[in-house]
């Protein structure tokens, strides 16, 4: 008997997981560590697709150092950082609020939850479509109700507020993740919890930070680490809603990347460039892939 | 006193809930007036709210060859995709949750980092690569890449799932002579299909919904929906009727998919979210 069960052991113990294992990894290998490895000997050089007479040459480090007098990358650097603490900070908050709110009148799994969930489930680009026709200085409907309220209309995507635009229609389309990600949350917080503190006598307030919010410490992690970390892909819907426009103003990394790969065609520049954006995405989700996989050993 | 405090969080609930309903909707239905109003030109202006409907846009984008190519692709590489990285996915979380070996850890930990860097940071020398291939504009191509990106979250939504079911069952089964990939279709699909259902849907919206590498890596024969409106928006900037209809018509299909399993989505999305 005992031998029987050490041969399951060595049955789940040999090398037959490759044959498991084998085509997810030759796959995502391929379509990532190889254009890596590939693209970093690219972002040594320097290449121009339109210009193709100009052969391509080793230029070492030189795209490195020409991070630090490039105007149009700081600024763009400025923009995501200016996007990033706007969208954490407003789905943070608001998320909470609407799932503490959700969590006391409604059912775990609702109609209306679903509803909430809507915008993030829209096409991205549809995302930005949507708002375009709504913000529209001459006939959108936001400026006609703030007319008719007696408000002067405002130029939504204009050099003033395009930035605080985009970070509200981005808002508008992933609050829903965080709200899901609170309800979640809250639901894990066993009732007894909350039992103890009534019979302590505890408030709403003093309940809420002695047992809610520490409570929802993991979930607030994960929140952030998304958030920060979508901050760096924000590119489908400021693509439709403004093209990173007016100008600049709205021009996070994502998007320069993009202008400077596919319309300079400066292939050199351009992959310096996603080696500087998957270093500090490395650096967000770093801690939070350490620990997460933790929990499924 | 403790009665109408009681009435009174209530209200304040219903009032938040029924802003943030407003909030989230709003947009929506304002897309559906947009694409229901005639074509009588953008300009005018007036009372937004009061028109009579017509299905005129609806009717133009789906007439000749306005969107129906760029459907069709969408729907063949989406389909395509989602299929192979389930396929795969499956094969590979059986091998993590069921398997012990040396470098499982990394190896789930690469697959969660691919699920969240930037997929803006592998755009510029895949471009490269499928030129060099003479890949760009196939329909191939997306299908390869998004398979590649889909296989993470398939991947890792599926490993959960098949360790929490008890492996008494596939233990006895191996101990009658089965080999794995037996164990693996009679004994572990069966309890599989439903997590497979579920995440099969997120995928098959994630690729319907991909933006970045469609732009990117296709110009005329492989454009999908998403590219494709907003070439219109380009092209067309006034006739905002069609645009809205054309934009509908491509936000409804992942709805209805997903309404599908709304049960699940807090689960599926729990994990970590769709994008």
């Amino acid at each position: 008997m005992a031998d029987t069960i050490s041969q399951i052991r060595a049955a789940f113990h040999r090398k037959s997981y490759l044959f498991f294992l084998g085509p997810s990894l030759i796959i995502m290998g391929s379509l990532t560590l190889y254009p890596m490895v590939y693209g970093i000997k690219l972002s040594l050089t320097r290449y121009n697709l339109v210009r193709p007479w100009i052969p391509k040459t080793f230029v070492g480090l030189k795209n490195f150092t020409d991070f630090f007098s490039d105007e149009y990358l700081v600024k763009s650097l400025w923009v995501t950082f200016k996007f990033a603490m706007g969208t954490v900070a407003l789905q943070v908050f608001i998320g909470l609020l609407v799932a503490l709110v959700l969590h006391q009148i409604l059912k775990k799994t609702s109609l209306l939850r679903f509803m909430v969930l809507l915008p993030m489930l829209i096409v991205p680009v549809v995302t930005g479509i949507i708002w375009r026709l709504i913000l529209n200085d001459t006939y959108g409907v936001l400026n006609w109700i703030i007319q008719w309220l007696g408000i002067a209309p405002q130029l939504w995507l204009g050099p003033d507020l395009a930035l605080i635009t985009v970070i509200i229609v981005e808002t508008w389309a992933w609050l829903p993740f965080s709200i899901l990600l609170f309800s979640l949350g809250l639901s894990s917080i066993p009732e007894q919890y909350y039992e103890a503190a009534a019979i302590d006598g505890a408030g709403p307030w003093r309940t809420f930070f002695t047992i809610t919010l520490p409570n929802l410490r993991w979930t607030l992690f994960i929140v952030l680490v998304f958030k920060f970390s979508d901050a760096l892909k924000a590119f489908d819907t400021i693509y439709t809603l403004t093209g990173g426009g007016p100008g600049i103003a709205t021009r996070a990394l994502a998007l320069y990347v993009q202008n400077r790969g596919f319309t300079d065609f400066e292939i050199g520049y351009a992959m310096a460039l996603s080696i500087l954006v998957l270093t500090i995405s490395f650096i967000i989700i770093g801690p939070f892939i350490s620990r997460l996989d933790k929990q499924y050993e | 006193m403790n009665r109408s405090r009681r009435l009174s969080t209530k209200l304040i609930y219903a009032f938040i809930l029924t802003v943030f309903l407003v909030w989230s909707l709003f947009p929506l239905f304002w897309l559906a007036i947009t694409a229901l109003r005639p074509n009588l030109g953008p300009l005018q202006m007036g009372n937004p709210f009061v028109f009579s409907p017509s299905l005129d846009n609806f009717c133009s984008v789906l007439s000749g060859k306005n969107l129906l190519p760029y459907f069709l692709n969408s729907l063949i590489i989406g389909l395509v995709a989602t299929f192979l990285s389930l396929f795969f996915g499956v094969l590979a979380a059986y091998g993590l949750a069921r398997f012990n070996f040396r470098g499982r850890r990394l190896a789930l930990q690469w697959i969660l980092s691919i699920r969240l860097l930037p997929p803006i940071g592998f755009v510029v020398p895949l471009f490269i690569m499928f030129k060099a291939l003479n890949m760009l504009d196939t329909p191939a191509t997306l299908i390869i890449v998004y398979t590649a990106f889909l296989l993470p979250f398939s991947i890792w939504m599926l490993t959960t799932t098949i360790q929490e079911i008890p492996k008494e069952s596939e233990e006895a089964a191996l101990l009658d002579g089965n080999n794995h990939f037996q164990v693996l279709i009679k004994i572990v699909l069966p309890s599989l299909w439903p997590a497979m259902a579920a995440v099969a849907l997120l995928n098959i919206v994630a690729a319907w919904n991909e933006f970045l590498f469609a732009l990117v890596f296709t110009s005329k024969k492989a454009v999908t929906l998403p590219v494709a409106i907003t070439a219109f928006l380009g092209d067309r900037g006034v006739y905002w009727g069609e645009i809205s209809a054309a934009a509908l018509l491509t936000a409804i299909v992942p709805v209805l998919l997903l309404l599908l399993v709304h049960k699940q989505l807090y689960r599926g999305f729990g994990h970590w979210g769709v994008k």
